[in-house]
């Protein structure tokens, strides 16, 4: 009953920050609450096993990137993430290059799911090399090199594709 | 350039995080979802998706099970007179049941893993186990009489439930045994570490384990030395040991093999991107093993299974995919235009080689049936696909291809391979009816532990005719 009420209480404390997440993953809204919902409804069974763990919200956080990383990668029946570019960003006006986080944003969701989640964990949730590592299942200098290679392909999509649009494949 | 980057990618996520859907409603759906799942403290209670097929026991034909422990005697026996074949027709049937054949539901089932520890030797002192308030979780036979239950009982020293592990080798008396060195459902809100199962493999080796944790013993139960790592699901036979482990929820099972004892083991690859990962089953029958990978049946992104065969005692194995046949529209009623996903949620295998599951339609319709597979596994044939209710099922059981049992509020048995089920028994008294575990050892000799874990149930007749007996 304890395990009950403590999940509920997780739930509705930490939904916000877990969706936030997942949205960053998969970059749509619905596939991100179906993310977060199957992964906490799984782990409800076992739920004293995760408040047992040193911190609850980083065991979660990693169920549902693992999950986000494995059943992208299973080609679900259902479509989870655009594997191409769904617009074309606009990279013409390279005055405000930088500025336009949205073209970012478009060249974040075509990089392979591994980086985009490396990413994501690094400059949103602001997690170390060993966090990440941890949370990937691999090791820092793996996610050191994930990365490194995401924001090269960024910065050279960025400066050598003005036009943008060329859709890179997940891996 | 790069700093510029990582600051507009910073900035960037920020921004687009704040599109996220709003989380209200989500969380609500999420605990509304999540209690339509087993408890939070019925984790270890996972013995009734657990497959049992103990090598096939030629002389278990007069086998009895029994109740009691030694310590103070044995237990009362309120063995029920067998009934006639032929009586198991359906009584009264339960709320929103129909008539005479009903059955099941989704078992949305069991536990998941985590991050498996690794330590020496057990790490807590064995529990001071009591003599009343046995309470079975789990069973493992190697022999007509030569078994073992674990489960918890009245603690000896204080209130409150302890660890409880016992032993027959008569099949009439059993005894306390003190070294069970782990934690179990109901004891210390089964803190580490925490097995939630029990396999023996001869009257000296044996297996508790769980998805964080794994003990052997090597003296029949005395003395338990803590393994690395857990298992999802760990089967024995043949002298060799196959287990199933996942190393984060989500991240895909392993699946190890070693020799019989051993502390070494062997990864064994499993073909294919990772299956679903939600929930694992094991069975293994003669040489061959079956690993079925379930998803979610509620539906969503990790929804179908994959079943995967072994031939060789689990050294290679060949991925299946799901074994539910998919409905078209038409046949799932659903009237919605498309065709409906079908989940398998249990599997087991029978002693005559056979496999079966059981599939659930998706949708909330509640409509289930099993298919089976003979021991060659070409084709799974589906039973009635009206066969079975909406009832939740908690165990799924086959003593062959034909004579097959699922319980729910009650026990339910075909002898038709799934193209009819009849109730068993009005009330507890006289059969086994809402159970935790069912397994079968041969063609007709089978156990079942009642859902409550008081009474063990034994069947030398294919489950025409069940014997019980309670822990006091």
């Amino acid at each position: 009953m304890d395990a009950e009420r403590e999940f509920a209480r997780f739930v509705r404390t930490h939904t916000q920050t877990l969706l936030r997440t997942a949205y960053l993953l998969t970059g749509d809204g619905p596939a991100a609450e179906e993310l977060v919902q199957d992964t906490l409804v799984r782990l409800y069974p076992k739920w004293a096993l995760v408040q047992a763990a040193d911190a609850p919200l980083a065991y979660v956080r990693r169920s549902i990137t693992n999950a986000f990383i494995n059943q992208t990668r299973r080609a679900s029946r259902r479509e989870l993430v655009v594997e191409l570019l769904p617009e074309s960003p606009d990279l013409a006006d390279d005055s405000g290059r930088f500025d336009d986080r949205d073209q970012l944003w478009a060249l974040l969701r075509v990089l392979p799911l591994r980086q985009r989640a490396a990413l994501v964990l690094r400059f949103f949730n602001d997690l170390s090399d060993d966090q990440i590592a941890d949370e990937l299942g691999c090791r820092a200098g793996t996610v050191r090199s994930l990365i490194s290679r995401g924001l090269a392909t960024m910065r050279e999509h960025m400066i050598n594709e003005p036009s943008g649009s060329a859709g890179m494949r997940s891996a | 350039m790069t700093d510029d980057v990582e600051l507009a990618l910073r900035t960037s996520l920020a921004e687009q995080a704040r599109r996220a859907p709003s989380a209200e409603l989500l969380a609500e759906r999420i605990i509304d979802d999540a209690r339509s799942s087993p408890s939070p403290s019925e984790l270890p209670s996972s013995v009734g998706w657990r497959v049992w097929t103990l090598p096939l026991l030629a002389a278990a034909a007069v086998a009895v099970i029994v109740a009691g422990l030694v310590a103070v005697g044995q237990f009362q026996d309120r063995a029920a007179p067998a009934r006639p074949a032929g009586s198991n027709h359906a009584p009264a049937t339960g709320p929103g049941l129909s008539s005479k054949t009903h059955a099941a539901s989704t078992g949305s089932p069991t536990p998941q893993p985590s991050p498996s520890p690794s330590t020496a030797v057990s790490s807590i002192a064995p529990n001071s186990v009591g003599v009343t308030g046995f309470r079975v979780l789990d069973l493992s036979f190697v022999g007509a009489n030569d078994g073992w239950a674990l489960g918890t009982a009245q603690c000896l020293q204080g209130s409150g439930s302890c660890t409880a592990l016992a032993r027959t080798s008569d099949g009439r008396t059993w005894t306390s045994m003190p070294g069970a060195a782990f934690n179990v459902a109901g004891v210390r809100a089964c803190a580490d570490p925490c097995v939630t199962q029990l396999r023996f493999a001869n009257d000296q080796i044996g297996y508790a384990f769980g998805p964080t944790a794994m003990f052997l013993t090597t003296d029949g139960g005395g003395h338990w030395l803590r393994e690395p790592g857990g298992a999802d699901a760990l089967e024995t036979l043949d002298n060799n040991v196959i287990r199933v482990y996942e190393n984060c929820p989500g991240c895909g099972y392993h699946v190890e093999i070693a020799p019989l004892g051993a502390t070494a083991w062997q990864h064994v690859a499993l073909p294919g991107a990772p299956g679903p990962g939600n929930v694992v089953q094991l069975a293994r029958t003669g040489h061959s093993a079956y690993l079925a990978d379930y998803g979610n049946p509620a539906g969503g992104v990790s929804a179908q299974a994959v079943l995967y065969v072994s031939s060789d005692d689990g050294a290679s194995w060949t991925r299946r995919g799901e074994p539910c046949p998919q409905l078209a529209a038409s046949r799932s009623g659903s009237g919605s235009g498309f065709a409906s996903e079908v989940d398998s949620t249990a599997m087991t295998s029978a002693p005559d080689g056979s496999v079966t599951v059981l599939c659930t339609v998706r949708g909330g319709q509640g409509s289930q049936f099993t298919s089976t597979a003979s021991a060659s596994i070409q084709v799974f044939r589906p039973g009635n696909r009206r066969a079975l209710g909406a009832a939740r099922v908690s165990v799924l059981a086959a003593a062959s291809a034909t004579t097959l049992f699922v319980s729910s509020d009650d026990l339910y048995r075909s002898t038709d391979g799934g193209q009819s089920f009849a109730r068993q028994h009005a009330n507890a008294q006289t059969g086994p009816g809402r159970l935790r575990w069912l397994g079968f050892e041969s063609a007709t000799a089978g156990r079942a532990v009642s859902a409550d874990g008081r009474t063990v149930w034994t069947t030398q007749d294919a489950g025409t005719s069940w014997r019980a007996y309670d822990f006091p």
